[in-house]
């Protein structure tokens, strides 16, 4: 079993690398095709061993997302937030820099979350009964604080909100389309963000190398917020790392660009691990990689859980390992690439992968529009997070009615 | 910190990882169980047992078995997939899964079954 479980985990970061450095293409996706070949996969090995490699896969791509993020302004929801300070950081020559940023949040969140799993997972197995009765209320709060936190424009972030609200609502209740989610998700934060790089007729400059130097105090910091936002938002439908990345900045004033990317790197991690610590507590799965584990795995032991967290601390190491050498072979060839070329490249690609996973026309339709929305909120300088409408306000609608 | 300190945190942390997991699987491999030793304290724990089917229901989306070994009988369910193994009845086979208990009943739901 040892061998299975190391080979599983190997194969997960080969997935994890294919998964985090392609626009558009998720876990959630290779975890949807991972469960309708479960059947076949069940007869050659276990359970746990399948989940071991969902794990594995999930938490290098929590590492490599940042990749594609900052250098070619391909972000996805949980992500979406690292474009802005990333790609500036990128137009300065220290891509490299911005990616190392979040490559410490994201391994240090991982060590901090393991250890500190059971004692928040109990914290919030007792609150949840109570949070469960208010959920509705807790997430309207939310989104109208997020909402009322935008400085710029609170009109336009209520009207993007109910806008994507409404197209998710919509796309989620569409009849004969599969993987509604994958043209929704890539058009609001995948190809508007690429459609923008392409207007904005961006030149990347020649990318310096250099590990960025931050202190133990702002780090620590840092860590408290995300471990903070982070385990609320892990519990709560609908809101994910970007909502968490903004809630957690609260908590710590005067936050710089560099201690941002830090929180968007560690806050993805915990998502993922405290997911797990959800399923086992609450039997609740808050992502599309959990939610194909919970249905393998019908009961999660606490044997099973140590041997997750065994599993995406080994996972986690790899992609440290991963990221680095990656991202300098991205820092390298960058400025060296047509940029343009690249960029239609990649919107060719999610266009063509939108056609065969919605296998009709509606999943190009709901790209071409999510796209047009997700194209607003750079325009009026406002915030992207508010286009999570679209799983926000379906979730609040649900737990109203 | 730097480049190499981070290179070195994460090897440290993959080499007890990794020890973690040799720990677990070697604590872990599961036992054969006869049905008479599966009590209400086995409950949630996962276990291994061979034995006979009695009976085969069919309802939707579970199969329902009675399994027999020389020590007892126990109900096993087991949710059904595109790809199932042919079970028949008399026919001897091994079910792991998980002992859970239902109408103060113990019943195993199994993850893995194959022909003994």
């Amino acid at each position: 079993m040892f061998i299975e479980i190391i080979i599983a985990i190997f194969l997960g970061c080969l997935f994890g690398i294919f998964t985090g450095l392609i626009p558009g293409v998720h876990i959630n996706l290779i975890s949807l095709i991972v469960l309708s070949l479960s059947a076949y996969l069940l007869n050659i090995t276990s359970p746990i061993i399948i989940a071991v490699f969902i794990i594995s896969m999930s938490i290098t791509h929590s590492f490599l997302d940042t990749i594609p993020s900052i250098f070619l302004g391909a972000p996805e929801a949980d992500t979406a937030l690292s474009v802005l300070p990333g790609h500036k950081m990128l137009l300065e020559g220290r891509g490299y820099e911005a990616v190392m940023l979040t490559l410490i949040g994201s391994f240090f969140a991982l060590i901090l979350t393991i250890i500190l799993a059971f004692p928040i997972g109990k914290i919030i197995e007792f609150i949840y009964p109570f949070l469960q009765q208010i959920m509705s209320f807790i997430l309207i709060f939310a989104s109208s604080f997020l909402i009322f936190r935008e400085k710029k424009s609170r009109l336009w972030a209520l009207t993007l909100f109910l806008l994507s609200g409404i197209l998710g609502i919509a796309t989620l209740n569409l009849p004969n389309l599969k993987n509604p989610l994958f043209p929704l998700l890539s058009g609001l934060f995948g190809t508007s963000t690429l459609v923008i790089s392409l207007s904005d007729k961006t030149k990347i400059p020649l990318q310096k190398i250099t590990f960025p130097k931050i202190s133990k105090k702002e780090l620590t910091k840092i860590m408290g917020s995300s471990l903070v936002a982070g385990s609320l938002c892990s519990f709560l439908p609908g809101l994910g790392p970007a909502q968490a990345a903004i809630i957690g900045s609260e908590f710590y004033k005067k936050i710089t660009n560099e201690g941002f990317l830090i929180l968007i790197g560690g806050l993805n991690t915990i998502n993922m691990v405290l997911s797990l610590i959800a399923l086992f507590l609450l039997d609740k799965a808050r992502n599309g990689a959990i939610v194909t584990i919970s249905k393998i795995v019908e009961i999660v032991t606490l044997q099973d859980l140590l041997l997750f967290f065994a599993a995406s601390l080994v996972a986690g190491s790899i992609a440290v390992f991963l990221t680095i050498k990656i991202t300098k072979i991205f820092s390298k060839i960058l400025s060296k690439v047509n940029y343009k070329k690249l960029i239609l490249s990649i919107i060719f690609l999610i266009i063509i992968m939108v056609f065969f996973l919605s296998s009709n026309f509606i999943g190009l339709l709901i790209l071409v529009v999510s796209t047009a929305l997700g194209i607003l909120p750079a325009k009026l300088g406002i915030g992207r997070n508010h286009l999570m409408g679209c799983l926000l306000l379906p979730v609040i609608l649900y737990f109203l009615l | 910190m730097n480049e190499n300190t981070l290179l070195k945190c994460s090897l440290l942390f993959s080499i007890l990882g990794i020890l973690a997991i040799l720990f677990i699987s070697e604590t872990s491999s599961i036992e054969l169980s006869k049905i008479s030793d599966l009590t209400k304290e086995s409950i949630e724990e996962k276990v291994r047992i061979i034995g006979e089917i009695k009976t085969i229901g069919d309802s939707p989306g579970l199969i329902i078995l009675n399994l027999e070994d020389d020590t007892g009988t126990i109900t096993v369910m087991l949710f059904k997939n595109e790809e199932e193994i042919p079970l028949e009845k008399n026919q001897r086979v091994e079910v792991i899964g998980t002992i859970t208990e239902y109408k103060d009943q113990l019943e195993i739901i199994a993850d893995q079954i194959k022909v003994a």
